[in-house]
């Protein structure tokens, strides 16, 4: 603890300081000049100076002597004395334990740097976020670009791959190549079984547009494009599954035009019917007018524009990972609505459940019109419910009726 | 007769033979004549008090010994005159400066500085004819130049505690009277203010307590602790004084007063509450009356600034 300086025992001393506590003296011996001259000089050994301390201490004769003595040591010599003086022997005050862990010169340029690599790191995150944006942006901005690259499957899409595709999107476009395999990325998102060991071209994360509306505009000038691309056009086989071939691409390789379009519609439809068994939960599935005799499967088309979101809007973001996944998925949702008005009622299929969009709201296929249980999302009970019924309320999105464990939850 | 054990006698040697050759002029001196005063120092510095000193003990003793002094010293006490001639060369400048430091006027100071040459010298002779001269006190130890400064000290001392009995100025003089005399001198109430006789005599009997109870508690200090009170209070030696003496920095000094402040504030109270009966009001109160009373205190300053404000608004 630091003592402060007492003030009222100093003003005691000192006005004592002639009084009687000063006038001590002792009947042994005084000291000789020699003696209070080594004293003075700290010259004395330490055996020895306990001696003269005491006798010092008691003495007022011989320490009014050792004063004096040392009042008259001359200045120059008393720097010199000192300057032999050994370091404070007592701190004034003892560093706090933080002090002393920021007094290593090391140790707070090695924190600084942390703080820097931290907020690098940061920033490196938000740019991260910012490029996905961009990239859709950019990918949105560039219809020919995307379109060339963009392949409209029938197959359900793998729904975790959304975001890896948002990103690599711009990657495929700026460098089209013909891909064999999808990318290592894709791989390792989870996309699996899209376009692998089938030359198509773009890739398999190519294949979702950057939007919903966007995405029907672009599907317009695909076609179009495509039909004016006679090398690009789909084998009618393939009529599901749209694959353009971009147009510089086609120019340096003409052989991709002329794969085997059947080959390629074959695959695809095997890629679809494993996509279905994993009954992906994230998968979102437009039926479509046209039923093929593969059935209900393969009539539905993979609506794989995850990216989609406020398609026109120059402010359109996308999040990164799953929830990034989820809105975009629930963005799809209106554009498929839309595409339903002006074709069939919308179906959808998640958890194995299948929905039909009745008025606005989508209604499990199990339902017959019970009770239900009304719930928000986001609310404490919506938050206590089964994760298989949130999942399935999440990837239909929108209100949604749900039968689950024979009771009937209505999800908004 | 040397008393110190034969047994460092070749130690000894050893080191006086070093000593005489670190000299820059031994002046002629050999071991037999500086040994003498070696022996006396050995015995007065470290045998007193260890008599089974190791013989390393001697050895560093005699080794930080100061050779050219000790021999200048001894030369002149063996009559060389040019030892003499080199001595008030050297340091008459700095006897003169320490008489004149420690006198209240030149002539004093002169006066002063003849009175230790004289002694220097040995103009006074013992029973036997020889010489008493100052010089055969001069171990070596410490410096020439201090070792006169503490010749004129003791002697300014002397002949000032000889003055002081003429006015009965003596450390026997009776505890009460001075207690009495120190509270009545700075007191900041003032005996002459105090005209009602009962009062007087609670003053003296407050002074008298509390003079009995500083002395205990002084008293009980470790001896290095008051012997620094000491120095710092009765002597008016600078921090830097009291550290440069004791070997220690300023600072290490500082925090040493601080601590004894507050042993002998503890000690104080104590004894005032326990031996005198004091209530812890006026525990409490007298040391803040005395504190305040050797200046205007930080709250009645602050008190007559607003005071000061307040009136200065009232008249806008």
């Amino acid at each position: 603890m630091e003592l402060e300086f007492d003030k009222e025992i100093d003003a005691i001393l000192r006005k004592n300081a002639r009084g009687p506590t000063a006038a001590a003296s002792l009947n042994s011996a005084h000291l000789e000049p020699d003696e209070i001259a080594a004293f003075a000089e700290n010259a004395l050994p330490a055996n020895a100076r306990s001696f003269y301390i005491k006798h010092l201490a008691d003495c007022d004769r011989c320490r009014t002597v050792l004063s004096q003595t040392i009042s008259l040591i001359p200045e120059a010599e008393r720097v010199a004395a000192s300057s032999v003086v050994d370091a404070p022997v007592v701190r004034l005050k003892e560093p706090t334990l933080f002090q002393k862990l920021f007094a290593m010169p090391g140790l707070a340029t090695a924190m600084g740097g942390l703080v820097v690599v931290f907020v690098a790191l940061l920033g490196y995150v938000v740019y991260q976020g910012a490029f996905g944006v961009r990239t859709d942006l950019a990918t949105a901005k560039r219809p020919e670009s995307v379109a060339e690259n963009r392949t409209f499957s029938d197959q359900p899409a793998p729904g975790a791959n959304a975001a890896s595709n948002s990103s690599n999107t711009a990657a495929n476009t700026s460098a089209p190549t013909i891909t064999s395999e999808g990318s290592p990325l894709n791989k390792t998102m989870g996309q699996s079984d899209v376009a692998t060991d089938q030359p198509v071209i773009g890739g398999p994360d190519q294949k979702q547009p950057a939007d919903g509306e966007k995405n029907e505009v672009l599907r317009e000038e695909d076609r179009s494009r495509a039909a004016a691309t006679p090398a690009a056009e789909p084998p009618p086989a393939a009529s599901e599954s749209v694959t353009v071939a971009p147009a510089p691409m086609m120019k340096e390789q003409p052989k991709t035009a002329d794969l085997d379009a059947k080959k390629l519609a074959e695959r695809k439809v095997e890629d679809k019917r494993d996509a279905a068994k994993t009954e992906s939960a994230d998968a979102v599935t437009v039926a479509k007018p046209e039923q093929s005799k593969d059935g209900a499967l393969q009539n539905s088309v993979t609506v794989q524009n995850q990216n989609s979101q406020n398609v026109g809007g120059a402010a359109s973001k996308s999040k990164s990972g799953p929830y990034r996944n989820m809105d975009q998925q629930r963005n799809t949702t209106p554009a498929s609505g839309a595409r339903s008005d002006d074709e069939a009622p919308a179906n959808r299929r998640a958890g194995g459940k299948s929905f039909a969009k009745k008025d606005g709201v989508w209604y499990d296929a199990a339902y017959r019109g019970q009770p239900t249980i009304n719930i928000r999302r986001g609310t404490g009970e919506y938050k206590v419910l089964d994760s298989g019924l949130r999942s399935i309320a999440e990837s239909v999105g929108g209100t949604v009726v749900v039968v689950w464990k024979d009771k009937a939850y209505r999800i908004q | 007769m040397s008393s110190v054990p034969e047994r460092y006698n070749s130690t000894i040697d050893e080191s006086v033979a070093h000593l005489i050759s670190r000299a820059a002029d031994k002046r002629g001196l050999d071991s037999g004549a500086i040994r003498p005063r070696i022996d006396l120092a050995i015995e007065k510095y470290v045998l007193r008090d260890n008599e089974h000193a190791q013989t390393i003990e001697v050895k560093e003793f005699i080794d930080d010994m100061r050779a050219d002094d000790l021999c200048l010293i001894i030369a002149c006490e063996r009559g060389d005159e040019a030892a003499w001639e080199d001595l008030v060369a050297n340091f008459d400048g700095a006897v003169k400066s320490a008489a004149r430091k420690i006198s209240s006027n030149t002539e004093d100071a002169e006066d002063l500085a003849s009175s230790i040459w004289a002694e220097l010298y040995g103009l006074r002779q013992d029973a036997d004819g020889n010489k008493k001269s100052k010089l055969a006190y001069y171990s070596g130890r410490g410096s020439l130049a201090g070792w006169l400064r503490a010749v004129v000290a003791q002697l300014a001392v002397d002949q000032f505690r000889k003055q002081s009995r003429y006015v009965q100025i003596d450390e026997d003089r009776e505890f009460e009277n001075l207690a009495a005399e120190a509270s009545a001198s700075s007191d900041h109430h003032g005996a002459s203010d105090v005209h009602n006789p009962e009062e007087r005599y609670s003053e003296s009997r407050t002074a008298a307590d509390v003079s009995e109870s500083l002395e205990t508690a002084i008293a009980g200090l470790e001896d290095e602790d008051r012997l620094i009170l000491k120095m710092y209070y009765f002597d008016d030696l600078k921090l830097k004084e009291i550290a440069g003496t004791f070997g220690y920095h300023e600072a290490t000094a500082s925090r040493k007063i601080v601590r004894v402040q507050n042993e002998i504030r503890k000690a104080v109270e104590k004894s005032l509450r326990t031996q005198h009966g004091w209530s812890d009001g006026e525990v409490k109160r007298y040391l803040s009356d005395t504190a305040s009373g050797l200046g205007i205190s930080f709250e009645k300053l602050l008190t007559i600034l607003v005071v000061i404000g307040l009136l200065q608004d009232f008249w806008r």
